[in-house]
């Protein structure tokens, strides 16, 4: 009896392995992500067409412009207090929260980190095919997860304030794809350790090329002026400078309007989307951006100086000839040129000569003023139609040489999330803190340095199903 | 009489296939007759089969035989022994022998001499039949050849029939001196006692589940070419409506819904349609847990299985029979405007549109839209041409009239459709010799389809045998082969007379075909016409009907070997094997002629140069026309071994099964497309094609310019592809084991365990382990029911366990989709679909099963009535997430549902006829209750309108519906509250805050939709009569569904007359004088402000209520007499006549709409028939 017994345990045994052997079989026609190949189609994401890419209501808080195609005097008297009631007249006691059932941004960037990133650092080890080409792919998504969280943070979170990051709730820093999981939300100061993790294992790979396959892949140049922006925001100034330079000595080009300015071009600015080479990583909402944006009077007035080309109309510029119809505002412009494609998401050499040239201002030493007054002067001139353009005299203090930079920057930021992450970086600082004003029909709203509307809710759809997501402001 | 006292099995007995020796050697001296049948048991494998008391009358047995035949030696034991002894199959029946010595010993003179035969239902002849004078002691038997002698008294004296396994009658000698007696085996005997759940025969007496068997007998009632129609009204808690087949109600919101098909004994991948309804023994239908769970993860859904036909009797058997079964044309003018009404009504529209001077450039419109190729209806073009006074008013009236004369859906009617005959005819023969049984069946089909040209043909043959190796081995096998050709129109809109408008003609009074044009293109812009470079655009219905054709060919078959081993007294071994072939192809022919094939040429016609100096070049080739073709494999085996184990010790029976199965699904497929392809001449010009340049092309440049050539473009792409190649594979193993004491308690258990590649990194989810237990109590065979004689079988049973189900589209395994390409870099993307989800396991569904059989008043009243409660947890449905994991939804086990349901089952016999003559009536109806609830579901619907549609339209998966809601049915509807119109004849809707809107809801107004009902029948009863007498009988079905409603008749708003049919409701649409409607109005009077999308179709005053009753059918028929059919050789001549689906009986809704349709009423259909058996 006991030798049947046996017999049926080891019979029964031998079933279950031949049935789980006998269930083992791979799926045909479908990319399995088991090469190297394979992983590196991830990486071919469209990152020029994702509505998450459209920073509108971060340019709305910060004065940029307002809402996309909203008339204004509606949104403000309508008896429903929207998310653009809040933004426009900086109504702190709306309950942005329960208005944001879902955010693109959020999802959108977050599927980028798991579903590209994540899955590329997790499977690149061990697929087949070539080392190198593995390696770089995983340094590219390195590049990328530290690059939008850095962009999340900033958007749902304080600026990074080093006496208090330790303590200010930041976002769930995501370095796995397993859904089961929950993402845990962690401080401002662990999110930037890991983004900076995550940028020093990409170089330690030391296989990121130069020059990148395209402008929506991840090169050298990207991946310094990453970590420029990155550090620049911890305030580390000193190594900001080092990454910027490290990146500029890459690609240092700047595009030059000038020339449109005279021939007339297609009626408006041109800029293509992808192959501009002052592009260092290319992401955007569409091509046509930022297309029907209602400047504000008052961004129109404090940055777009006299003979700034964007600020022209047909037959050289990117105005609507007429009186803006969208808005409701009647002295408002409305950006109308097809043709020109913001650089919305990503990062171009702008960004890394605005960060030199700060860094350059704050050290203040040797030629250092001399040196940031020539970058501002630099993109000055080929903004400025050249008849009326006129250099500004070199700095002599940082206060001045930092006003000078602000100033550019902004000027060159519009409808990207960047005049809304250097606003709210420099209002950590008391020396450069802005306080916004806006007027609307004789009425002035006031956003303070220190507002919550710096801080963007997580979504109704995120905090419902992770219970450490707690609002950040 | 207690049956089950007199039908004891002996002990060693069980074995359920007993094998066959020709042979037996015995050598017995004054040996009790129990042991020398447990002895030739053992030999030869048969069974005997007797009562207790019987075998005390035996005489002690001599014999001494070597290598006798079994039926010699039987003749010998029984030679002196007062018993009687008939073999049936394998089974020996042995009974009481009639002392006839005695009889005619008692005989008195002025007898009157009754003779005649005995056969059962099928007219196989039965002997040893105890013939019995009422009230005398006189009796005798049957011979071997079912015939009988008695002497009676008197013409009132009484004959009463008994045989084991078969209904006791009674009757009155009367006139006729030459009797035939038909006994009717009895439900609890000898013939159903076991119910075949595919892997083993379970004796009706062990059964702890719910079960349904229907016989041949019984379908063979009626004519119905799918075995699933035929179930209708047979089978409690089985439902098919609108062409869905559930047994107990959904239990699944995303797995398969699809109730596993088992024949004989394996499951099947081809179409229950494709079984031959003529060749089916029996059809049990597993509806709980007790019975289903031993198919573990597929039989959430419930399990049909299907035994086929094998020869019962020792001889050839021949079989003819042929069902020719015709359909009326159906009604396609329901709910549609007469010619002369759309006349008016567009009238009504071009005159105001042309005439009234409040529409601003009318006709330079309409000249417009002729230049552009637009659609105008010929009312239109005619009220233009007055308009712009090219015609008179006179001339125009009479236009006008001459339009109302025609009838385009008419005329279809007449020349296109046809009435749909389908005739199916059956041919088998079946032979049973000692060793082989074998049986070859042809069943052809064919159907005209009710369209001219085509046609659906199919060809059936099955040979299927089983050979008697030796005592110890018997091998079954089989090939089937499913053969099917189809026809069909290949035109988008030949196949329909909806799509033009109802008053043009179709055949001119001289019979030719008119030319017209469809809504791609209008007649009165004559470029294609006068141009011979390009194609003309001008059309006909019937024309089309020949040069655009879809033809299709299958071959489905199956080929199975399995084996009963006997290995040792009790334990039987079954290998099972079975391969399955699918292959289908289509071609659709668009001939160069064609209208389709016109068009496409045209769209891609371009000229250069100046007029009249044009020079043309075309895209695709101008001769040969356009061959589109898929092909489709499917390749699938299993295989199964299965162990047997039965044994009886003491009170006690005690059956074992236990086994493994392997199984694995492959297919694949591709498409492709020639052009310029020429069947006369095979030649085809596909290369010289530009794809790349037809992909560049946007709007056509000469006809038709408001054509979006990339949608043209991506038709022709999408006809060449491949089909994924896709292989799944499952593995089992399982064990049953039941227990029957005493006769009396019953307790049975089961274990399955399934393995899926489909699922699973994480192994422990891999395999689930499913099982079931159930408990049977035969209470009649208690002591205390001895005295209870009018109960006859009563049965209380009681069953509790879990089933599964799978989602072949959840995928635990991370993957990317492939084959899109970055339009901004050029290079290919990769993306994940879907998050890798090791945690996907089965479905569960548990069911908790009570209920009873019954048997009362002499057999006179039988039934059952079932109470379930069936919990599915762990259905599969979307999860929602926090999106920072990338998704904000996924497909895991997320949902539960509970069904709740009762099931009656009653047949009582108002009179029992006993012989031919006799009048007989038996009314047999089934009720099934089913009530549906998902108890947990993620809401997924972010607006009310995906809750309303059902879809989620732009959502990350748009498949999944959006609907689903805790606390309602499955298959809810939900709708918009619609308020009927404003003063301005605006429809308005409700708001959740009360208040009304004409424009769309928003998020906040998600309470504001409104369930209204469902889509699936809560009740459905089912009554048969069957009335016979002479050879007549009359078998009526009744059905009744309810519960259920449905979406019909919802108004669409139309600002101008359309091109084609126009809906009745115009004809009640909102006007300044006409408010009291529900319609907005049409024309010059649509609703001042647009109507939101959608919201007059999901509202709640356009859902109708889905009860009805019916009668599904009536089916007259007639048996010749025996002696009549003995003149043609046959042993049964049966004819009938059977009505389908005539007008409804009864509809709840007011509007005549037919719930199974969701329009015109189901056309009538009639069968003629005829089965011949040799």
């Amino acid at each position: 009896m006991k030798k049947i017994t046996y017999l049926i345990a080891i019979g029964v045994t031998i079933l279950f392995s031949a049935c789980n052997k006998f269930t083992e079989i791979t799926p045909k026609g479908v990319n399995l992500l088991s090469t190297v190949d394979q992983l590196d189609l991830l990486l071919n994401y469209n990152y020029g067409a994702q509505t998450f890419f459209k920073f509108d209501d971060l340019g709305v808080i910060v004065n940029d412009h307002y809402p996309y195609t909203v008339n204004v005097p509606v949104a403000i008297s309508s008896p429903t207090k929207t998310l653009n009631y809040a933004y426009l007249t900086y109504d702190e006691s709306v309950d942005r929260a329960t208005l944001t059932p879902s955010d693109d941004r959020y999802a959108g960037m977050y599927n980028i980190i798991d579903n590209i990133d994540n899955v590329i650092l997790s499977k690149a080890d061990a697929a087949s095919g070539n080392k190198a080409k593995a390696a770089q792919l995983k340094a590219e998504a390195y590049i990328q997860r530290a690059y939008f969280h850095y962009l999340l943070v900033n958007i749902f979170a304080k600026a990074y304030n080093a006496t208090t990051s330790a303590n200010d709730g930041g976002i769930p820093y995501v370095m796995d794809n397993d859904i089961s999981k929950q993402n845990t939300k962690v401080t401002v100061a662990e999110v930037y350790k890991d983004i900076l993790a995550d940028i020093n294992a990409a170089f330690a790979l030391n296989s990121l090329p130069d020059v990148n396959v395209n402008n929506m892949r991840v090169g050298k140049g990207f991946a310094y002026a990453v970590q420029a922006r990155v550090l620049l925001s911890m305030g580390d100034y000193a190594n900001a400078l080092i990454a910027a330079n490290a990146s500029l000595a890459i690609n240092s080009n700047i595009q030059d309007l000038r020339p449109e300015a005279t021939l007339g071009f297609a009626g408006f600015v041109v800029r293509a989307p992808l192959t501009p080479p002052d592009n260092l990583f290319y992401a955007a909402s569409d091509v046509a951006g930022p297309l029907f944006m209602s400047f504000t009077p008052e961004f129109v007035a404090t940055y777009f100086e006299p003979g700034n080309l964007f600020n022209n109309t047909y037959p050289a510029g990117a105005m609507y000839p007429a009186a803006n119809p969208l808005a409701g505002i009647p002295n408002s412009e409305l950006w109308f040129a097809q043709t020109f494609s913001t650089n919305m998401g990503g990062l171009c050499t702008s960004d890394t000569y605005f960060a030199k040239a700060e860094c350059l201002a704050r050290r203040a030493t040797g030629t250092d003023l001399a040196d940031a007054t020539a970058i501002v002067n630099t993109f000055r001139q080929y903004r400025i139609n050249p008849a009326v353009y006129q250099p500004l005299p070199d700095a002599t203090s940082t206060a001045q040489a930092m006003g000078y930079v602000m100033k550019v920057t902004q000027a060159e930021n519009y409808a990207t999330y960047k005049n809304f992450f250097d606003i709210k970086r420099w209002n950590t600082e008391t020396a450069y803190q802005q306080t916004i004003t806006r007027t609307i029909n004789g009425v002035t709203y006031t956003l303070k340095p220190n507002s919550p509307l710096y801080i963007f809710p997580f979504p109704q759809n995120a905090i419902a199903y992770n219970n450490s997501l707690t609002q950040n402001y | 009489m207690r049956l089950t006292t007199i039908i004891l099995f002996a002990a060693f007995m069980q074995v359920s296939a007993a094998g066959l020796a020709q042979n037996v050697t015995l050598s017995k001296h004054n040996e009790a007759l129990k042991n020398v049948l447990k002895e030739l048991r053992r030999q030869s494998g048969y069974d005997f089969v007797y009562s207790e008391s019987l075998l005390e009358k035996a005489i002690p047995v001599n014999i001494d035989v070597k290598e006798m035949p079994i039926e010699d030696a039987l003749k010998r034991i029984f030679g002196d022994q007062p018993i009687n002894y008939n073999v049936q199959d394998k089974t020996v029946v042995l009974t009481l022998k009639a002392a006839t010595i005695q009889i005619k010993s008692t005989a008195a003179t002025d007898d009157i001499e009754v003779h005649g035969k005995v056969m059962d239902d099928k007219g196989v002849a039965l002997s040893g039949v105890t013939v019995t004078v009422k009230g005398t002691g006189r009796k005798t038997s049957t011979n071997a050849a079912g015939e009988f002698s008695i002497p009676v008294q008197a013409n009132s004296d009484i004959l009463v029939f008994t045989h084991i396994g078969m209904e006791s009658i009674e009757v009155r000698v009367g006139e006729n001196k030459d009797l035939t007696v038909t006994l009717k085996s009895t439900t609890t005997l000898l013939n159903e006692v076991k119910v075949n759940t595919g892997f083993q025969s379970i004796k009706k007496e062990q059964m702890t589940g719910a079960t349904v068997t229907v016989s041949s007998s019984e379908l063979e009632q009626r004519y119905q070419p799918n075995v699933l129609n035929n179930l209708e009204g047979r089978v409690p808690g089985l439902v098919t409506y609108n062409g869905k087949t559930e047994i107990r109600g959904v239990s699944t919101l995303q797995a398969s819904t699809a109730v596993l098909i088992v024949v004989d004994g394996l499951p099947i991948e081809g179409s229950i349609a494709d079984i031959n309804p003529y060749d089916i023994e029996s059809v049990t239908t597993l509806k709980d847990a007790a019975a289903a769970a031993i198919y573990g993860a597929r039989a959430s859904n419930g399990v049909i299985v299907i035994v086929t036909k094998k020869a019962k009797e020792k001889r050839t058997v021949v079989e003819f029979a042929t069902d020719v079964s015709v359909t009326a044309k159906p009604n396609i003018d329901f709910h549609l405007v007469s010619p002369s009404q759309q006349v008016d009504l567009e009238s009504s529209y071009w005159n105001y549109d042309y005439l009234s001077g409040k529409v601003t450039g009318a006709v330079d419109n309409t000249t417009n839209q002729i230049n552009l190729g637009s659609a105008i209806t010929p009312v239109q073009y005619a009220w233009y041409q007055y308009a712009q006074g090219n015609i008179s008013q006179t001339q125009l009236q009479s236009q006008l009239n001459a339009f109302k004369k025609n009838n385009f859906r008419q005329q279809y009617k007449d020349n296109a459709m046809l009435d749909d005959v389908l005739q199916q005819y059956n041919f088998a023969i079946r032979t049973n010799t000692d060793r082989l049984n074998s049986s070859i069946v042809v069943n052809y089909k064919n159907d005209n389809t009710g369209i001219i040209n085509g046609y659906n043909k199919q060809l059936n043959l099955f040979y299927k045998g089983t050979y008697t190796v030796n005592k110890w081995l018997d091998i079954n096998y089989g090939i089937n082969t499913v053969i099917g050709m189809t026809n069909a129109s290949n035109s988008d809109f030949a196949g329909s007379p909806y799509n033009e408008p109802d008053y043009q003609q179709l055949v001119a009074p001289n019979g030719s075909h008119v030319l017209y044009t469809t809504n791609d293109y209008n007649q009165y812009n004559t470029l294609t016409e006068n141009n011979p470079n390009l194609q003309s655009l001008l059309v006909n219905h019937l024309d089309e009907l020949n040069l655009d054709r879809i033809k299709g060919r299958s071959t489905n078959s199956r080929y199975y070997v399995n084996m009963n081993v006997k290995l040792l007294p009790g334990l039987t071994f079954n290998p099972y094997f079975q391969y399955e072939n699918q292959q289908s192809t289509t071609s659709a022919y668009s001939e160069q002629n064609s209208y389709a094939y016109r068009l496409l040429t045209d769209l891609y016609s371009s000229r250069t140069g100046t007029d009249p100096n044009y020079s043309y070049s075309d895209l695709l080739p101008t001769t040969g026309g356009m061959l589109a073709t898929t092909q489709r494999t499917g390749d699938y085996w299993t295989a199964r071994g299965q162990l047997n184990y039965n044994h009886d010790f003491g009170k006690n029976s005690l059956s074992v099964i236990a086994g493994t199965e392997f199984r694995q699904q492959h297919s694949s497929g591709t498409d492709g497309l020639l052009l310029g392809y020429d069947q006369q001449l095979q030649s085809q010009s596909t290369a010289t094609v530009d794809f790349n340049a037809l992909s560049q092309q946007t709007i056509p440049s000469l006809v038709a310019p408001g054509y979006q050539l990339s949608s043209v473009y991506q038709n022709l792409a999408n006809k060449i592809g491949v089909i994924r190649d896709t292989t799944n594979r499952y593995a089992s193993f399982y064990a049953n084991a039941s227990n029957t004491y005493d006769h009396k308690y019953t307790i049975f258990g089961s274990l399955r365990k399934d393995y899926a590649n489909l699922f699973g990194l994480d192994a422990k989810f891999r395999g689930r382990p499913l099982w079931s237990a159930g408990a049977g109590w035969n209470v009649h065979n208690e002591e205390f029911m001895s005295d209870v004689h009018w109960v006859n079988f009563l049965k209380l049973r009681a069953s509790y366990g879990v089933t599964g189900n799978i989602n072949p589209f959840a995928n635990s395994y991370l993957t990317a989709t492939t084959g899109t390409t970055n339009p901004l870099t050029g290079l290919p993307i990769a993306t994940i679909a879907n998050p890798a989800n090791p945690y996907l396991t089965w479905e569960r569904t548990a069911t908790l099963n009570i209920g009873t059989d019954f048997t009362l008043i002499a057999g006179r009243l039988s039934g059952s009535l079932d109470w379930y409660r069936k919990k599915g947890t762990d259905l599969f449905a979307n999860k929602l997430l926090d999106p920072s994991e990338g998704f904000s939804n996924y497909t895991v086990n997320n949902a539960s549902m509970l069904n709740n349901g009762l099931e009656l089952s009653l047949n009582y016999k108002w009179f029992n006829p006993q012989v031919r003559n006799a009048f007989g009536w038996s009314t047999l109806v089934i009720v099934s209750h089913n009530n549906n609830k998902i108890t947990s579901v993620d809401q997924l619907a972010t607006s009310p309108l995906a809750k309303v549609e059902g879809s989620n339209a732009g959502q990350e998966n748009p498949s999944i519906p959006s609907s689903y809601t805790a606390g309602y049915p499955v298959n809810s509807l939900f709708s918009f509250q619609y308020k009927g119109l404003n003063a301005e004849g605006q429809p308005q809707w409700l708001k959740a805050d009360g208040t009304l809107t004409t424009l769309a809801l928003s998020a906040s107004d998600m309470s504001a939709v409104a369930y209204s009902g469902q889509l699936d029948p809560k009740n459905n009863i089912a009554v048969t009569n069957i009335f016979q007498y002479k050879g007549f009988n009359l078998n009526i079905l009744m059905v009744y569904y309810g519960g259920q409603s449905l979406r019909a008749d919802a108004p669409d708003v139309y600002e101008a007359p359309e091109f084609g049919a126009m809906p009745s409701y115009l004809l009640n649409s909102w006007t300044p004088t006409n408010t009291h409607t529900n319609i907005p109005g049409y024309g010059q009077y649509v609703p001042p402000a647009a109507v939101p999308s959608y919201y007059l179709g999901y509202s709640d005053a356009f859902v109708r209520a889905g009860d009805f009753i019916k009668i599904r059918n009536a089916v007259l028929g007639y048996n010749l007499p025996l002696a009549t059919a003995r003149k043609i050789g046959a042993s049964s001549v049966n004819v009938h006549f059977q009505l389908n689906n005539p007008k409804a009986l009864w509809l709840k809704n007011n509007d005549g709409i037919d719930p199974e349709t969701g329009g015109a009423p189901l056309p009538t259909s009639y069968v003629f028939g005829l089965s011949v058996r040799y």
